[in-house]
């Protein structure tokens, strides 16, 4: 019994969308911590803290949604709007979880605890509202992504982490974001749009321009610092993963574009075995630059 | 049939390795008659070298070559030209010139080796691979440079060179594809299987993002770059390459142009002119000021 409550709470709290935490790992890689255990051990815990985070606001927003979602053909099934979950239960964890989970970012590190609670804060307010303000909305997703990649840095105590990373971070989750956006548009149906009002102020073509644009810049920004950063080999060998990180913008492009795919990056991210092979190649030369040169 | 083995060769395309004197030109070594000889030497090894791996392409696409209406004219489809003789011709081309680069200079040799792997490895796979096939013909374009940077005894690499070099090398392959997709049209992936992969809009994205990373780089490297005068001056070349970039675009676009993207690249007079006022103003800044 009281597992079946875990069972469907842990349901509630989209396991999957969790993969997104591996931003937090970003410091950790480029800082050259990864082989000093304790900042290992700190970052993967900082990981979990926000998996939980990520995973109340998901609660929180079912309980809100809880009659739209009932009339929804396919969100009817979730736990909470099927009845498999309690609303007491559900309402129990949402407040439990977050105050343990913030006491906890702060007993870590104070810094990293306020990290954690501007990110709770955010992913409330984009719940609550901000997701149905044009524009205001992907960069509100970015903002998400910039907390993890600066929960990490924190973590870390990083001396080196490069400031262009941030940007690469902004522009790359902002290509995210737009992608998502497009590819909810296009698969649209009339059902759709109601559940998510701010997509009537997109249309394919607006969303196209805004991707081209944070998409150049992305690559750009990636290219520059590849050899203008500092605190990377002196030999400009990491200009080798440039391939890669082109590569993988464009096969995500086709896919957007070819197979309409791009509405879930994570699944992406674990799916197509292209861009997969890119990024583990890309990962084993970062890698291979940063820890052997 | 030293005619038709000629033109199997592709003299046009040759143009391309031009690209290996970026390292001589920016590299201010344009002076040292001594450089000047062996990156002569080393581009007419690149130019046999890319000949070899025409011919293989001819070979290979003979087939489907008989069915283009322009490719079907070539030597090989046309049946004027024995594939015995293509083949021999691409192995005593691919050795000679690759002996000639190793005695150029080592580096330049191994470099040399790449550039063909690279070509042949395109020419027999990659071509099929959607995104894999605009990369491989960029890394060739990488490739060249680098050459002309080893036989112009480089000492310090210049990522600028590379990262411009390489976005505008990815520009010309994706202005390529799209105009194989304009001028062909439905029947485009009967030609190139690759382009059924490809559409109009996902092109044009594509081309946004290199274009936009060519301009931006070449205009960091105007006042970035290592040999450029303290005076900013070479950021007068900007507006050249600007108008060459858009200029060229226009013309793949509007696509009613005959002729391949490599023809309209030297045949568009206000194009030639523009990339001739930049290739003097290079020349003019880096050299006299």
């Amino acid at each position: 019994m009281i597992f079946g409550v875990f069972k469907q709470l842990l349901i509630t709290m989209r396991p999957k969308q969790w993969t997104k935490n591996v931003f937090i790992f970003t410091a950790l890689l480029f800082d050259l911590k990864l082989l000093d255990p304790t900042y290992v051990l700190k970052t993967v815990l900082a990981a979990v803290l926000f998996c939980i985070l990520s995973g109340c606001v998901y609660i929180i927003n079912d309980l809100t949604d809880l009659e739209e979602d009932r009339q929804h053909p396919i969100k009817r099934n979730r736990p909470l709007a099927s009845g498999k979950l309690t609303r007491s239960a559900a309402i129990g964890a949402a407040t439990v979880l977050p105050l343990c989970t913030l006491c906890l970012s702060f007993l870590l590190d104070p810094h990293f605890g306020l990290i954690a609670l501007a990110y709770f804060l955010l992913q409330l307010l984009y719940s609550f509202g901000l997701k149905n303000l044009v524009i205001i909305d992907v960069l509100i997703i970015a903002t998400g992504f910039v907390l993890r990649v600066a929960a990490g840095s924190v973590i870390v105590e990083a001396e080196r982490f490069s400031p262009w990373l941030y940007v690469c971070m902004t522009l790359l989750a902002l290509f995210l974001g737009f992608g998502k956006r497009r590819n909810e548009l296009v698969l649209l149906d009339a059902d759709a749009l109601q559940h998510r009002r701010v997509l009537r102020e997109y249309s394919p073509q607006l969303l196209d321009e805004m991707i081209a644009l944070v998409a150049s810049s992305f690559v750009i920004a990636y290219s520059l610092y590849t050899f203008s950063a500092e605190n990377l080999p002196a030999n400009k060998a990491m200009m080798l993963t440039i391939p890669f990180i082109i590569y993988d913008i464009f096969r995500y492009l086709y896919l957007i574009h070819q197979k309409n795919m791009g509405g879930s990056p994570e699944e992406i991210l674990i799916r197509d075995a292209p861009f997969v092979a890119s990024n583990l190649c890309w990962g084993a030369t970062v890698l291979a630059v940063l820890y052997l040169f | 049939m030293f005619k038709e083995l000629l033109i199997s060769m592709h003299p046009k395309r040759w143009l391309k390795n031009t690209f290996m004197f970026a390292a001589l030109v920016f590299g201010m070594k344009l002076t040292i008659p001594d450089l000047i000889v062996r990156s002569g030497l080393a581009f007419i090894c690149l130019c046999l070298l890319s000949s070899a791996s025409y011919l293989v392409n001819d070979l290979v696409d003979t087939e489907r070559d008989k069915l283009h209406p322009a490719k079907r004219d070539r030597p090989l489809a046309a049946g004027r030209l024995d594939r015995s003789v293509a083949l021999g011709a691409a192995i005593v081309l691919a050795s000679v010139s690759l002996v000639l680069a190793f005695v150029v200079d080592v580096r330049f040799g191994v470099v040399a080796s790449l550039f063909l792997t690279v070509e042949i490895a395109y020419s027999l796979l990659l071509t099929n691979y959607v995104i894999l096939d605009v990369l491989a013909i960029a890394a060739a374009f990488i490739l060249r440079v680098t050459s002309g940077s080893v036989v112009a005894g480089a000492t310090t690499f210049s990522p600028w060179l590379y990262v411009c070099g390489s976005f505008l090398a990815l520009f010309l392959a994706l202005c390529k594809r799209r105009h194989e997709l304009i001028v062909l049209g439905e029947v485009a992936p009967r030609h190139r299987k690759v382009l059924a992969d490809y559409d109009s809009t996902l092109l044009g994205q594509m081309i946004s993002v290199v274009t936009s990373c060519t301009v931006i780089a070449y205009s960091l490297y105007t006042f970035w770059g290592s040999h450029v005068p303290e005076n900013k001056s070479m950021m007068l070349t900007i507006p050249f390459v600007l108008y060459g970039i858009l200029r060229y675009l226009l013309l793949i676009q509007s696509g009613g142009l005959p002729g391949t993207p490599e023809e309209i690249l030297i045949k568009d007079p206000p194009l030639l002119i523009g990339d001739l006022l930049w290739g003097v103003s290079v020349l003019a800044i880096l050299y006299l000021f």
